[in-house]
Protein backbone atom coordinates (compact mmCIF):
# COMPACT_ATOMS: atom_id res chain seq x y z
CA UNK A 1 0.00 0.00 0.00
CA UNK A 2 1.41 3.39 -1.16
CA UNK A 3 1.97 5.65 1.37
CA UNK A 4 2.61 9.65 1.43
CA UNK A 5 4.22 12.03 3.96
CA UNK A 6 2.69 15.96 3.48
CA UNK A 7 4.42 18.65 5.58
CA UNK A 8 1.52 21.60 5.86
CA UNK A 9 2.42 25.52 6.29
CA UNK A 10 1.14 26.42 9.70
CA UNK A 11 0.73 30.03 10.91
CA UNK A 12 4.04 30.23 13.06
CA UNK A 13 3.61 34.04 14.77
CA UNK A 14 -0.01 32.58 15.47
CA UNK A 15 1.50 29.88 17.27
CA UNK A 16 4.15 31.55 18.66
CA UNK A 17 1.67 33.50 21.60
CA UNK A 18 1.71 29.94 23.32
CA UNK A 19 3.64 28.14 25.78
CA UNK A 20 3.89 25.07 27.08
CA UNK A 21 2.11 25.02 30.44
CA UNK A 22 3.06 21.40 31.61
CA UNK A 23 6.57 22.66 31.69
CA UNK A 24 6.15 25.30 33.93
CA UNK A 25 3.30 22.89 36.12
CA UNK A 26 6.16 20.33 36.46
CA UNK A 27 8.66 23.11 37.31
CA UNK A 28 6.46 24.75 39.99
CA UNK A 29 5.63 21.00 41.45
CA UNK A 30 9.83 20.07 41.48
CA UNK A 31 10.74 23.01 43.42
CA UNK A 32 8.03 22.47 46.13
CA UNK A 33 9.15 19.14 47.02
CA UNK A 34 13.06 20.01 46.23
CA UNK A 35 13.26 17.65 43.45
CA UNK A 36 16.83 16.99 42.60
CA UNK A 37 18.62 18.57 39.61
CA UNK A 38 19.68 15.00 38.40
CA UNK A 39 15.94 14.33 38.53
CA UNK A 40 14.35 17.17 37.09
CA UNK A 41 16.86 16.67 34.24
CA UNK A 42 15.80 12.95 33.77
CA UNK A 43 11.80 13.99 33.35
CA UNK A 44 11.86 17.24 31.82
CA UNK A 45 14.59 15.03 28.94
CA UNK A 46 11.15 12.49 28.65
CA UNK A 47 8.93 15.17 28.18
CA UNK A 48 11.40 16.83 25.46
CA UNK A 49 10.95 13.30 23.93
CA UNK A 50 7.21 13.31 24.90
CA UNK A 51 6.49 16.45 22.63
CA UNK A 52 9.35 16.35 20.38
CA UNK A 53 10.21 13.10 19.63
CA UNK A 54 7.79 12.02 17.87
CA UNK A 55 4.15 13.79 16.49
CA UNK A 56 1.42 13.67 18.07
CA UNK A 57 -0.86 11.19 15.90
CA UNK A 58 -4.76 11.54 15.23
CA UNK A 59 -6.35 8.99 12.75
CA UNK A 60 -9.95 11.03 11.65
CA UNK A 61 -12.13 8.51 10.28
CA UNK A 62 -15.36 9.07 9.04
CA UNK A 63 -17.95 8.47 5.84
CA UNK A 64 -18.07 11.55 3.67
CA UNK A 65 -20.06 14.50 4.88
CA UNK A 66 -19.67 13.85 8.86
CA UNK A 67 -17.35 16.73 9.05
CA UNK A 68 -13.88 15.67 9.01
CA UNK A 69 -12.60 18.95 8.15
CA UNK A 70 -14.25 21.18 10.44
CA UNK A 71 -13.75 19.24 13.03
CA UNK A 72 -9.56 19.28 12.35
CA UNK A 73 -10.14 22.89 12.11
CA UNK A 74 -12.16 23.42 15.05
CA UNK A 75 -10.67 21.16 17.59
CA UNK A 76 -6.67 21.00 16.37
CA UNK A 77 -6.82 24.71 15.13
CA UNK A 78 -5.72 23.90 11.51
CA UNK A 79 -7.48 25.85 8.57
CA UNK A 80 -8.34 22.42 6.17
CA UNK A 81 -10.40 23.52 3.31
CA UNK A 82 -13.48 21.73 4.00
CA UNK A 83 -13.41 19.42 0.34
CA UNK A 84 -9.71 18.94 1.41
CA UNK A 85 -9.89 15.30 2.46
CA UNK A 86 -10.41 12.85 -0.47
CA UNK A 87 -13.38 10.15 -0.33
CA UNK A 88 -12.07 7.20 -2.54
CA UNK A 89 -8.47 7.28 -2.41
CA UNK A 90 -6.40 4.44 -1.51
CA UNK A 91 -3.12 5.78 -0.56
CA UNK A 92 -2.33 6.52 3.15
CA UNK A 93 -1.79 9.84 3.16
CA UNK A 94 0.34 11.81 6.44
CA UNK A 95 -0.36 15.60 6.94
CA UNK A 96 1.94 16.52 9.59
CA UNK A 97 1.46 20.21 10.83
CA UNK A 98 4.52 21.59 12.32
CA UNK A 99 3.05 23.47 15.22
CA UNK A 100 5.47 25.17 17.46
CA UNK A 101 9.43 24.50 19.44
CA UNK A 102 9.35 21.31 17.61
CA UNK A 103 6.04 19.85 18.25
CA UNK A 104 4.17 18.34 15.18
CA UNK A 105 0.60 17.32 15.14
CA UNK A 106 0.49 14.44 12.29
CA UNK A 107 -2.83 14.07 10.93
CA UNK A 108 -4.36 10.95 9.34
CA UNK A 109 -7.28 10.99 6.85
CA UNK A 110 -9.18 7.73 7.13
CA UNK A 111 -11.61 7.00 4.69
CA UNK A 112 -15.30 5.77 5.81
CA UNK A 113 -16.25 1.96 5.23
CA UNK A 114 -19.31 1.28 2.89
CA UNK A 115 -18.17 2.04 -0.16
CA UNK A 116 -17.51 -0.74 -2.33
CA UNK A 117 -16.64 -4.68 -0.83
CA UNK A 118 -13.19 -4.44 -2.53
CA UNK A 119 -12.44 -0.79 -1.38
CA UNK A 120 -13.71 -1.80 2.20
CA UNK A 121 -11.28 -4.50 2.54
CA UNK A 122 -8.56 -1.87 1.31
CA UNK A 123 -9.47 0.27 3.87
CA UNK A 124 -10.21 -2.60 6.48
CA UNK A 125 -6.53 -3.10 6.04
CA UNK A 126 -5.27 0.72 6.42
CA UNK A 127 -6.70 1.34 9.59
CA UNK A 128 -5.49 -2.33 10.84
CA UNK A 129 -1.77 -0.69 9.39
CA UNK A 130 -1.97 2.94 11.17
CA UNK A 131 -4.72 3.04 13.64
CA UNK A 132 -2.23 1.47 16.20
CA UNK A 133 -0.01 4.03 15.67
CA UNK A 134 -2.39 6.90 16.75
CA UNK A 135 -2.47 8.33 19.86
CA UNK A 136 -5.44 9.67 19.14
CA UNK A 137 -8.49 7.72 17.06
CA UNK A 138 -11.56 9.68 16.16
CA UNK A 139 -14.98 8.16 14.71
CA UNK A 140 -17.28 10.98 13.43
CA UNK A 141 -20.82 10.08 13.23
CA UNK A 142 -23.38 12.64 12.27
CA UNK A 143 -26.18 13.29 14.60
CA UNK A 144 -28.65 13.82 11.92
CA UNK A 145 -27.99 10.28 10.50
CA UNK A 146 -31.52 8.73 11.33
CA UNK A 147 -29.81 5.38 11.85
CA UNK A 148 -26.37 4.96 13.01
CA UNK A 149 -26.42 1.05 12.52
CA UNK A 150 -23.86 1.27 10.04
CA UNK A 151 -21.28 2.97 11.94
CA UNK A 152 -22.34 0.78 15.09
CA UNK A 153 -21.10 -2.33 12.93
CA UNK A 154 -18.13 -0.38 11.42
CA UNK A 155 -16.87 0.30 15.34
CA UNK A 156 -18.12 -3.16 16.71
CA UNK A 157 -16.40 -5.55 14.18
CA UNK A 158 -13.59 -3.62 12.67
CA UNK A 159 -12.50 -0.42 14.73
CA UNK A 160 -13.01 -1.60 18.30
CA UNK A 161 -11.33 -5.06 17.67
CA UNK A 162 -8.24 -3.34 16.15
CA UNK A 163 -8.31 -1.29 19.21
CA UNK A 164 -8.62 -4.32 21.78
CA UNK A 165 -6.16 -6.09 19.78
CA UNK A 166 -3.23 -3.36 20.46
CA UNK A 167 -4.47 -2.25 23.44
CA UNK A 168 -5.43 0.93 22.64
CA UNK A 169 -9.09 0.73 23.50
CA UNK A 170 -8.81 4.36 25.70
CA UNK A 171 -7.07 6.19 22.24
CA UNK A 172 -10.94 6.23 21.10
CA UNK A 173 -13.15 8.87 20.71
CA UNK A 174 -17.07 8.75 19.13
CA UNK A 175 -17.58 12.18 17.96
CA UNK A 176 -20.86 13.14 16.78
CA UNK A 177 -20.45 16.22 15.06
CA UNK A 178 -23.12 18.32 13.41
CA UNK A 179 -25.60 18.73 16.55
CA UNK A 180 -26.97 21.80 14.92
CA UNK A 181 -29.10 20.50 12.37
CA UNK A 182 -30.76 17.96 14.58
CA UNK A 183 -33.63 19.98 13.83
CA UNK A 184 -33.55 19.66 10.22
CA UNK A 185 -34.46 15.70 10.26
CA UNK A 186 -37.70 16.61 12.51
CA UNK A 187 -39.35 19.38 10.34
CA UNK A 188 -36.67 21.83 7.76
CA UNK A 189 -39.30 24.34 8.41
CA UNK A 190 -39.57 24.85 12.33
CA UNK A 191 -37.65 27.89 13.17
CA UNK A 192 -37.83 26.84 16.69
CA UNK A 193 -35.23 24.01 15.95
CA UNK A 194 -32.81 26.12 13.85
CA UNK A 195 -29.55 27.01 15.36
CA UNK A 196 -29.60 30.64 17.04
CA UNK A 197 -27.34 32.17 15.29
CA UNK A 198 -27.36 35.71 17.00
CA UNK A 199 -26.08 34.15 20.58
CA UNK A 200 -24.66 31.48 18.38
CA UNK A 201 -26.56 28.44 20.72
CA UNK A 202 -29.44 26.24 20.27
CA UNK A 203 -33.21 27.15 20.67
CA UNK A 204 -34.50 26.12 23.75
CA UNK A 205 -36.32 23.49 21.30
CA UNK A 206 -33.62 22.53 19.65
CA UNK A 207 -31.86 22.04 22.61
CA UNK A 208 -34.10 19.57 24.10
CA UNK A 209 -33.85 17.93 21.17
CA UNK A 210 -30.27 17.42 20.97
CA UNK A 211 -30.47 16.36 24.81
CA UNK A 212 -33.28 13.60 23.72
CA UNK A 213 -30.68 12.40 20.48
CA UNK A 214 -27.96 12.11 23.04
CA UNK A 215 -29.97 9.55 24.73
CA UNK A 216 -30.71 7.85 21.72
CA UNK A 217 -27.51 7.44 20.25
CA UNK A 218 -25.84 6.18 23.83
CA UNK A 219 -29.30 3.05 24.12
CA UNK A 220 -27.83 2.50 20.88
CA UNK A 221 -24.04 2.42 21.47
CA UNK A 222 -25.22 0.49 24.74
CA UNK A 223 -27.60 -2.01 23.01
CA UNK A 224 -24.29 -2.97 20.61
CA UNK A 225 -21.83 -2.92 24.17
CA UNK A 226 -20.05 -0.46 22.58
CA UNK A 227 -20.26 1.44 25.33
CA UNK A 228 -20.66 0.04 28.99
CA UNK A 229 -18.88 1.24 32.62
CA UNK A 230 -16.59 -0.85 33.95
CA UNK A 231 -16.05 -2.86 30.79
CA UNK A 232 -12.49 -4.25 29.67
CA UNK A 233 -13.62 -4.40 26.00
CA UNK A 234 -16.15 -1.39 25.38
CA UNK A 235 -15.65 2.25 25.46
CA UNK A 236 -16.35 4.45 28.52
CA UNK A 237 -19.31 7.05 28.35
CA UNK A 238 -16.64 10.03 28.27
CA UNK A 239 -15.76 9.15 25.70
CA UNK A 240 -18.55 9.70 23.22
CA UNK A 241 -19.05 13.39 22.52
CA UNK A 242 -21.35 15.49 20.82
CA UNK A 243 -20.65 18.98 19.27
CA UNK A 244 -20.81 21.34 16.37
CA UNK A 245 -17.33 21.94 14.36
CA UNK A 246 -18.81 24.22 12.60
CA UNK A 247 -20.48 26.48 15.64
CA UNK A 248 -17.57 25.73 17.50
CA UNK A 249 -20.43 24.36 20.35
CA UNK A 250 -19.12 21.86 23.16
CA UNK A 251 -16.23 22.04 21.88
CA UNK A 252 -14.22 21.25 25.57
CA UNK A 253 -16.40 18.20 25.99
CA UNK A 254 -13.81 17.21 22.96
CA UNK A 255 -10.95 18.09 24.35
CA UNK A 256 -11.60 16.68 27.44
CA UNK A 257 -11.98 13.49 25.78
CA UNK A 258 -8.81 14.43 23.92
CA UNK A 259 -6.90 15.12 26.92
CA UNK A 260 -7.94 11.66 28.60
CA UNK A 261 -7.11 9.45 25.55
CA UNK A 262 -4.53 6.89 25.86
CA UNK A 263 -1.12 7.90 26.89
CA UNK A 264 -0.23 10.63 25.52
CA UNK A 265 -3.61 12.65 24.60
CA UNK A 266 -2.80 14.87 27.23
CA UNK A 267 0.41 15.54 25.39
CA UNK A 268 -1.68 17.35 23.22
CA UNK A 269 -3.62 19.60 25.23
CA UNK A 270 -0.88 20.49 27.56
CA UNK A 271 1.40 21.80 24.29
CA UNK A 272 -0.77 23.51 22.03
CA UNK A 273 -4.49 22.34 22.53
CA UNK A 274 -5.46 24.46 25.61
CA UNK A 275 -4.27 26.91 23.84
CA UNK A 276 -6.42 26.60 20.73
CA UNK A 277 -9.32 26.56 22.98
CA UNK A 278 -8.40 29.16 25.49
CA UNK A 279 -8.42 31.26 22.45
CA UNK A 280 -11.95 30.41 20.77
CA UNK A 281 -13.57 31.07 24.52
CA UNK A 282 -12.06 34.45 25.24
CA UNK B 1 -31.61 -9.20 40.10
CA UNK B 2 -28.39 -10.41 41.85
CA UNK B 3 -28.51 -9.36 45.35
CA UNK B 4 -25.43 -7.01 44.51
CA UNK B 5 -27.31 -5.97 41.26
CA UNK B 6 -30.27 -4.70 43.97
CA UNK B 7 -27.56 -3.46 45.91
CA UNK B 8 -26.15 -1.40 42.92
CA UNK B 9 -29.48 -0.58 42.13
CA UNK B 10 -30.55 0.80 45.49
CA UNK B 11 -27.71 2.79 45.57
CA UNK B 12 -29.07 5.00 42.35
CA UNK B 13 -30.31 8.46 42.91
CA UNK B 14 -33.76 9.33 42.15
CA UNK B 15 -32.96 10.12 38.81
CA UNK B 16 -30.88 7.06 37.79
CA UNK B 17 -33.15 5.05 39.28
CA UNK B 18 -35.62 6.28 36.79
CA UNK B 19 -33.65 6.19 33.61
CA UNK B 20 -32.58 2.23 34.55
CA UNK B 21 -36.41 1.16 34.66
CA UNK B 22 -37.11 3.16 31.32
CA UNK B 23 -33.95 1.72 29.97
CA UNK B 24 -35.24 -1.55 30.98
CA UNK B 25 -38.43 -0.89 29.60
CA UNK B 26 -37.60 -0.18 26.50
CA UNK B 27 -34.91 -2.73 26.20
CA UNK B 28 -35.73 -5.64 27.91
CA UNK B 29 -33.12 -7.34 26.71
CA UNK B 30 -30.77 -5.49 28.50
CA UNK B 31 -28.61 -6.63 31.07
CA UNK B 32 -28.09 -5.07 34.79
CA UNK B 33 -24.68 -3.71 33.17
CA UNK B 34 -26.25 -2.03 30.31
CA UNK B 35 -29.01 -0.19 32.40
CA UNK B 36 -26.54 0.70 34.93
CA UNK B 37 -24.22 2.46 32.02
CA UNK B 38 -27.47 3.91 30.72
CA UNK B 39 -28.65 5.38 34.18
CA UNK B 40 -25.55 6.90 34.82
CA UNK B 41 -25.46 8.77 31.22
CA UNK B 42 -28.81 9.98 31.42
CA UNK B 43 -28.97 12.21 34.26
CA UNK B 44 -25.45 14.30 33.30
CA UNK B 45 -26.07 16.80 30.78
CA UNK B 46 -22.73 17.63 29.12
CA UNK B 47 -23.93 20.51 27.09
CA UNK B 48 -22.87 24.17 27.62
CA UNK B 49 -25.59 26.13 30.04
CA UNK B 50 -26.59 28.76 28.34
CA UNK B 51 -29.74 27.82 26.20
CA UNK B 52 -31.92 27.63 29.60
CA UNK B 53 -31.69 23.26 29.05
CA UNK B 54 -29.77 23.37 32.65
CA UNK B 55 -26.44 21.77 31.13
CA UNK B 56 -23.25 22.66 32.72
CA UNK B 57 -20.66 22.39 30.25
CA UNK B 58 -17.05 21.42 30.26
CA UNK B 59 -15.06 24.78 32.09
CA UNK B 60 -11.99 25.32 31.78
CA UNK B 61 -10.54 23.92 34.96
CA UNK B 62 -12.59 20.42 34.45
CA UNK B 63 -10.29 19.86 31.30
CA UNK B 64 -7.58 21.50 33.58
CA UNK B 65 -8.06 19.24 35.97
CA UNK B 66 -7.78 16.18 33.66
CA UNK B 67 -4.58 17.25 32.16
CA UNK B 68 -3.08 17.69 35.30
CA UNK B 69 -4.33 13.96 36.18
CA UNK B 70 -2.48 13.19 33.14
CA UNK B 71 0.54 14.73 33.78
CA UNK B 72 0.57 12.73 37.44
CA UNK B 73 -0.01 9.49 35.11
CA UNK B 74 3.36 10.15 33.49
CA UNK B 75 5.37 10.76 36.35
CA UNK B 76 3.90 8.08 37.97
CA UNK B 77 4.44 5.28 35.42
CA UNK B 78 7.71 6.64 33.42
CA UNK B 79 9.58 7.91 37.04
CA UNK B 80 7.92 6.03 40.20
CA UNK B 81 10.59 6.91 42.57
CA UNK B 82 10.32 10.52 41.74
CA UNK B 83 6.67 10.02 42.07
CA UNK B 84 6.49 9.71 45.51
CA UNK B 85 8.48 12.62 46.07
CA UNK B 86 5.55 14.69 44.12
CA UNK B 87 2.75 12.95 45.05
CA UNK B 88 1.06 15.08 47.71
CA UNK B 89 1.43 18.28 45.66
CA UNK B 90 -0.45 16.51 42.61
CA UNK B 91 -2.57 16.05 45.03
CA UNK B 92 -3.05 19.81 46.59
CA UNK B 93 -3.13 21.47 43.40
CA UNK B 94 -6.17 18.88 42.01
CA UNK B 95 -7.93 19.61 45.28
CA UNK B 96 -7.43 23.24 44.60
CA UNK B 97 -8.64 23.70 40.74
CA UNK B 98 -11.65 20.96 41.92
CA UNK B 99 -12.57 23.41 44.47
CA UNK B 100 -11.21 26.61 43.25
CA UNK B 101 -14.29 28.86 42.21
CA UNK B 102 -13.37 29.84 38.88
CA UNK B 103 -15.00 29.45 35.42
CA UNK B 104 -12.69 31.79 32.99
CA UNK B 105 -9.43 31.28 31.55
CA UNK B 106 -7.75 34.10 33.03
CA UNK B 107 -8.54 33.10 36.20
CA UNK B 108 -7.29 29.81 35.70
CA UNK B 109 -3.96 31.42 34.44
CA UNK B 110 -3.83 33.29 37.15
CA UNK B 111 -3.90 30.56 39.24
CA UNK B 112 -1.59 29.18 37.81
CA UNK B 113 1.14 31.57 37.89
CA UNK B 114 0.32 31.36 41.50
CA UNK B 115 1.24 28.15 42.21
Amino acid sequence: MEKKVIIEEVDQEELSKYSFLIQKLFAAIFQKAAVSKEDKEKVFGKLDEEITGRPFKVAIIGQAGVGKSSTLNAVFGLNLPTSDIREGTTEIIEKIFPMRDGFNLSIYDMPGLLQSRKKDKIYEEMYKEILPQCDVIVYIIKANTRNIGDDCRILKEIVLPICNQNSIKDNLIIAVNKVDTIGETIDPDDPELMWDGIKNVPTKKLYECIVKKRQDIFAKLITENLVLLNSETALTPEQVVFYSAVYEYNLGEVLKAITKAGKRGWIWTATVGLDIFKNKNK
Amino acid sequence: MTDIELQEYNQLTTCQKEAYNMGMKYHPDWSHAQAITYANIICINPFPPENNGGGTGTTPKDIFAVMIEKAEEFIKRDFPRIYIQVKQYFVEILKKIKNAVVTTWNQIIEFFSNL
